[in-house]
């Protein structure tokens, strides 16, 4: 099998391409930012045209921050939507399967339960409407294309959430964090080994999937478990309990832009059914995260 | 596949060393990808690089634009353009680049107007011979690598102005290369002035066509020349042994030939050197390659073994003193003299001899080989200052293109004439006495004349001048001044170069006139050499012929061509009308400071001594005396980079496997971790090995820069650090930034990069101690780090602006003015002083350089460290050096 990547140089894309390398008979061509400007359709159609013919896309590719969309929407809707609409139909044409990567923001965050597939999207901010986008797009070059919702990827090169809280509190002796925004951590190596498994063996997946790590956090509960694991690890913190505020509160300090959803957890009936089991608990991955690859993370951040 | 394999050794490369520093706590699961999110260099670099490119930051007006600012002193920063081979770009390429590119940055922000910019040496025969496997026009295959090539720069942030891109190849630039040509075809060099002048000067004097045509800077021969059969094109001396090297045969054939009078500029080229700042290494390669020597040409009378007919030959000697001791004559195979010397016995075997010297190039027949080949002529010379007789013979260490084709051989006193005597049984005699301790069989210095009639006993600079004073008096010599240099032979016989403006009528070559230029080559489909020295060009039967009776000249120029004149055009790279503007050239060009040459830096390889920067030497000073061009020399400082050698200390090959590739580089660290590595590697000019583990280094100092200024946030944006705010300096903080500008100043000035660099990085170290830190003193530091690292240097200012805006962080970095050290905030303001208890160590103190001696007194009794050792005891005496001890005398 011939898999393309897209944004193979951002944290999710590197472990794909790794992951995916692994497997024998596998051949992956990994584009990165430098080599397929999204902001413009012919710079897509050039370097697909260059990669030759292949059988699977993966789409790791996004503008994710979230308030420089919500200034810039045409940029967001350029990047997040029609720049996948161009690469679903190439695909599409050459009669390869894509794996397009979106998001819980999809959603306005007003419903407690957890998020299922086929729950009425809503985004409430210029990302949300952008990713939303690219999946309809996605879906109307080929049914037979898979759009994947993860939620609060963390870990691996870039670390993320866990690994600002710990730093944070590793320099200053109280720390608040947000304990009013619910939803699911993902650890980044978890997603990875989904998309792997799903190139290979779900082939019957398609349309929308959610995929995440089981239960259910908000940004406090996910930061406190990160310390938690930190003082086992015996880091030299400052502070091993976090204080709480609320995302009213963080918003006017950060100066945010955009709104974000308040519950956005998303349900993964449909990935454990077709996997036979269920994403392992998110507690376990902030805690292999932490354990396993947070000091490398510490000291190539070092100062 | 290979992409594939180049990725997991690079992953093993990375995993070593990071596994044993992670800390013991911890189980280091070791990820590769992990090292690489140091700082987001993959998102900031092509940020910058697009923003420049549609802002046109680096673009450089000339006098006359609207923009332009009269006001400001100008800096031409130059550096040798590349020749794009379809290979892209190595890691020596941007060592040179770098080096420059932080100068140019630096003196913009010093408030120059600085020239910087690039192009293409985009004719020569890779091209060429690419075209004749595959068909392809040499035209398509240069824009590809062209292209390439600019894409590699711009990855790397070099701030060239790239509206004055120049390509050799460009019709554009073709038509100028030929107005060059014909300003030497219509010249000739004036001996009385010492310039070159028009030859209409000659034709107003009623000189004949024959006349005119012999004293041309341009003109045709016919002469021996290296003809390489597999290339199918003649090599000029230079090219020889690089062509010969890569497996191609060269000989010697007489061909008719373009070729250029830089003989004559000889001298010119050899004194105005003087004035110029380059290596003396570079200044002594290219005396030597002229090789001025100064001596007397000698007149011999020679004649067959029983002939009649008498004949003048002329040798030149730097050794007129040992005129009694030459024993022999030898002529160049190539004498026209040598059939009318040769005795009917002679015969056979010197066609056989002159038959296997063409194969030869000169190199080869003047190499001290241990074995020298000749064969006697049979033929008598009358030495002209004792009337002996002495043979006359054939030999290949003798050039006809150096001096008269002919030397006097005087085996005693010269290493390879002893040799052939000694090899052929030749007599010697010794006419210097060498001093009692000479213990070998040839003295070649300077001694006392002696078994030479009226000069014995003269030492040897007064025998020269005596010598040459009586073969003048009596007509049998002169005075001589002998150059090794040879005329630049200038045909080629090849496809990819600049078409000759001239056609052929009745045998007589003619210029084609001014508005009929550019000529460009005809498309071909074929093309091969045809091994003929008309060249490819004969081929296209239409476009030789000119007229009715005129044919166009199927040589072609050599490569040097376009190199010769390219900074030239770069001062005003689209004019249709000149090469360049009068008021362009006399602005970069300029001489403001008295100085004779025009670029105010030159970075290139040492490969160049005596091949480019002779030939654009030769070609400046021919523009110059034309009064087309403003100033003797081309270039007043040159600097040369050193060799990136491979990571294994080897020169870096393809069949050593131990290639850099740049692209590699960028992609994994970033632009400005190679740009920061290259200047980082040692001083710019040694040669010095490539280090992966040095590129990580360098990237780690990035990224503590980085962190230094930014932190990333809850959802993983990086916004300016909480540990930053707009709060006035502390001393300490000042001292060391202070230190830091003065340093990376002089440092740049000096081109000593390396050290600026370090400097840097104990300015992040001591400022990332610090919290709060001082917004202003991080963003000075940027802007030190902006020639060096402009991406992230861009990038960090940018962000400081937005946060504390025009005070701490101007809103442009590339123009801002360059920070100055406050020598005040170097100052001292404390020192550290010894305290003893009877003589012996007990305690140091803090005070003031000017403290009083009685607080000093004070302070060293009262602290902590020293009451416990008085204790009991009586202080009977304290005696104070003033800045170094207190010494407390108790019992």
């Amino acid at each position: 099998m011939k898999a393309l990547i897209v944004g193979a140089n951002g944290n999710l894309g590197k472990l794909c391409v790794l992951r995916l390398r692994q497997h024998p008979g596998c051949e992956v061509i990994a584009l990165s930012r430098s080599e397929m400007n999204l902001e413009t359709d012919l710079a897509i159609r050039t370097a697909l045209d260059a990669a030759g013919n292949f059988d699977l896309l993966i789409n790791c590719a996004a503008w994710t921050d979230v308030d420089a969309c919500e200034t810039d929407p045409a940029k967001a809707n350029q990047v997040n939507g029609h720049a996948v609409g161009v690469m679903a139909k190439v695909a599409a044409q050459g009669g390869a399967r894509m794996i397009h990567i979106s998001t819980d923001y999809v959603f306005d965050g007003s419903q407690t339960a957890p998020y299922r597939e086929e729950d009425p999207t809503g985004p409430i901010g210029a990302y949300g409407a952008s990713k939303l986008l690219g999946e309809q797009k996605l879906l109307a070059a080929s049914p037979d294309h898979l759009a994947l919702r993860v939620s609060w990827l963390f870990g691996s090169a870039a670390g993320g959430f866990p690994l600002w809280v710990v730093r944070q509190a590793m320099k200053s002796d109280t720390l608040s964090v947000v304990s009013d925004k619910w939803g699911s951590p993902t650890g980044v190596t978890d997603a990875a080994e989904a998309i792997v498994f799903l190139a290979f063996h779900g082939r019957e997946a398609r349309g929308v999937l959610h995929f995440c790590n089981s239960g259910q956090a908000s940004w406090h509960d996910w930061g406190q478990c990160a310390l938690d694991q930190a003082v086992k690890a015996g880091l030299p913190l400052k502070t091993t309990q976090l204080g709480e505020t609320t995302m009213e509160a963080l918003a006017a300090k950060a100066g945010w832009k955009a709104r974000r959803p308040i519950h956005s957890t998303l349900c993964c009936d449909r990935y454990a059914a077709l996997r036979g089991e269920k994403p392992r608990p998110w507690q376990d991955a902030v805690a292999d995260y932490v354990e396993n690859d947070l000091s490398a993370s510490l000291q190539a951040s070092e100062l | 596949m290979v992409e594939r394999l180049r990725s997991i050794a690079i992953d093993r490369r990375m995993l070593g060393p990071r596994n044993r520093s992670a800390p013991q706590t911890l189980n280091p699961r070791f990820s590769p990808e992990m090292a690489r999110h140091r700082y987001p260099f993959e998102t900031l670099e092509p940020k910058w690089q697009a923003r420049w490119d549609e802002e046109q930051t680096f673009a450089t007006p000339n006098p006359g634009d609207t923009e332009f600012d009269a006001s400001k002193p100008k800096y031409y920063c130059l550096d040798m353009f590349p020749y794009p081979s379809g290979a892209g770009l190595h890691v020596g390429h941007p060592e040179g680049y770098t080096a420059t590119d932080i100068i140019c940055r630096y003196k913009r922000m010093q408030g120059f107007n600085v020239l910087h910019p690039m192009g293409w040496d985009a004719f020569g025969l890779p091209a060429e011979q690419y075209a004749i496997k595959t068909g392809q026009h040499p035209r398509v295959t240069t824009e590809q690598n062209v292209n390439n090539f600019r894409a590699q720069l711009k990855r790397l942030g070099f701030s060239y102005d790239w509206q004055r891109e120049v390509n050799t190849t460009d019709p554009d630039y073709v038509r100028w290369t030929q107005w060059i040509f014909l300003q030497l075809y219509h010249s000739y060099f004036d001996e009385a002035t010492q310039k070159a002048r028009p030859v209409a000067e000659l034709v107003a004097r009623g000189w004949t066509r024959e006349q005119i045509d012999a004293v041309r800077l341009a003109f045709v021969a016919e002469v021996p020349v290296n003809w390489s059969p597999d290339l199918g094109t003649v090599l000029a001396n230079e090219e020889v042994e690089e062509w010969k090297s890569k497996g191609n045969t060269v000989e010697r054939r007489p061909l008719r030939q373009w070729n250029l009078r830089i003989t004559a500029y000889a001298q010119r080229l050899i004194d105005e050197l003087e004035d110029l700042d380059w290596p003396e290494s570079i200044k002594l390669l290219q005396r030597n390659w002229i090789g001025r020597s100064e001596g007397a040409e000698v007149t011999f009378i020679v004649k067959r073994q029983g002939g009649r007919k008498e004949h003048e030959v002329t040798a030149f000697t730097t050794r007129p003193d040992t005129l009694f001791g030459a024993t022999y004559l030898v002529l160049a195979p190539e004498h026209p003299l040598v059939d009318e010397v040769t005795t009917q016995a002679q015969q056979e075997a010197v066609a056989a001899y002159r038959k296997e010297t063409a194969a030869k190039s000169d190199m080869d027949r003047t190499e001290a080989t241990p074995k020298k080949t000749g064969v006697a002529t049979g033929g008598y010379a009358s030495n002209p200052v004792n009337g002996s007789r002495i043979p006359v013979w054939v030999a290949d260490y003798v050039l006809m293109s150096y001096g008269s084709g002919a030397i006097m051989a005087v085996p005693a006193h010269d290493d390879r004439d002893h040799a052939f005597a000694e090899q052929f049984d030749l007599p010697i005699i010794e006419v210097v006495q060498a001093p009692a301790d000479f213990a070998g069989k040839c003295f070649t210095g300077s001694g006392v004349a002696k078994s030479s009639g009226f000069l014995d006993g003269l030492p040897t600079p007064k025998a020269k001048d005596l010598m040459i004073a009586w073969l003048e008096a009596h007509g049998k010599g002169r005075r001589k001044i002998n150059y090794k240099l040879r005329d630049w032979l200038f045909s080629r016989q090849r496809y990819w170069g600049e078409p000759f403006p001239i056609v052929w009528k009745d045998g007589l070559h003619e210029a084609l006139r001014e508005s009929e230029l550019p000529l460009l080559a005809p498309d071909l489909d074929d093309f091969k050499p045809t091994g003929s020295p008309e060249g490819p060009l004969s081929k296209a039967t239409d476009w030789i012929r000119y007229s009715k009776k005129a044919k166009r000249e199927t040589n072609t120029m050599p490569q040097w061509a376009g190199s010769c004149w390219y900074y030239l055009r770069y001062t005003d790279a689209r004019n249709l009308q000149r090469f360049a503007s009068k008021s362009a050239e006399a602005y970069w060009m300029g001489d403001g400071s008295g100085k004779s040459g025009g670029v105010d830096l030159y970075v290139g390889g040492t490969e160049h001594a005596v091949l480019h920067l002779l030939y654009a030497r030769f070609w400046h000073k021919v523009l110059h005396d034309l009064g087309h061009v403003s100033t003797r020399e081309p270039f007043q400082k040159l600097v040369n980079q050193g060799l990136i050698l491979g990571e294994d200390g080897q020169k870096m090959s393809k069949s050593r496997g131990n290639v850099v590739n740049p692209d590699d580089v960028v992609e994994e660290f970033g632009a400005d971790s190679l740009r920061l590595f290259e200047m980082f590697m040692g001083p710019l000019e040694q040669v010095k090995p490539w280090s992966t583990k040095g590129v990580e280094g360098v990237n780690r100092f990035l990224a503590k820069v980085w962190r230094l200024v930014l932190e990333e946030d809850q959802e993983g944006r990086w916004i300016p650090s909480s540990s930053i705010a707009d709060v006035p300096p502390t001393k300490a903080q000042l001292k060391v930034l202070h230190q830091t500008i003065k340093k990376v100043t002089s440092d740049i000035e000096s081109m000593s990069f390396n050290t600026a660099i370090s400097q840097m990085m104990v300015c992040t170290n001591e400022l990332g101690k610090d919290d709060p830190r001082p917004a202003s003193v991080v963003a000075t530091l940027v802007q030190l780090l902006n020639p060096f690292a402009p991406h992230m240097a861009d990038e960090l200012n940018e962000m400081l602006h937005e946060r504390f805006g025009d005070a701490v962080a101007p809103a442009n970095l590339a123009y801002h003015p360059w920070p100055k050290h406050d020598e005040a905030c170097l100052i001292e303001d404390e020192i550290e002083m010894v305290v003893q208890v009877n003589g012996k160590l007990r305690d140091r103190i803090r005070v003031a350089p000017d403290c009083p001696q009685k607080t000093c007194e004070e302070l060293a009794i009262a602290c902590e460290g020293i009451k416990k050792h008085l204790e009991g005891l009586t202080v009977r005496k304290v005696i104070v050096v003033p800045k170094k001890l207190v010494n407390i005398v108790a019992n």
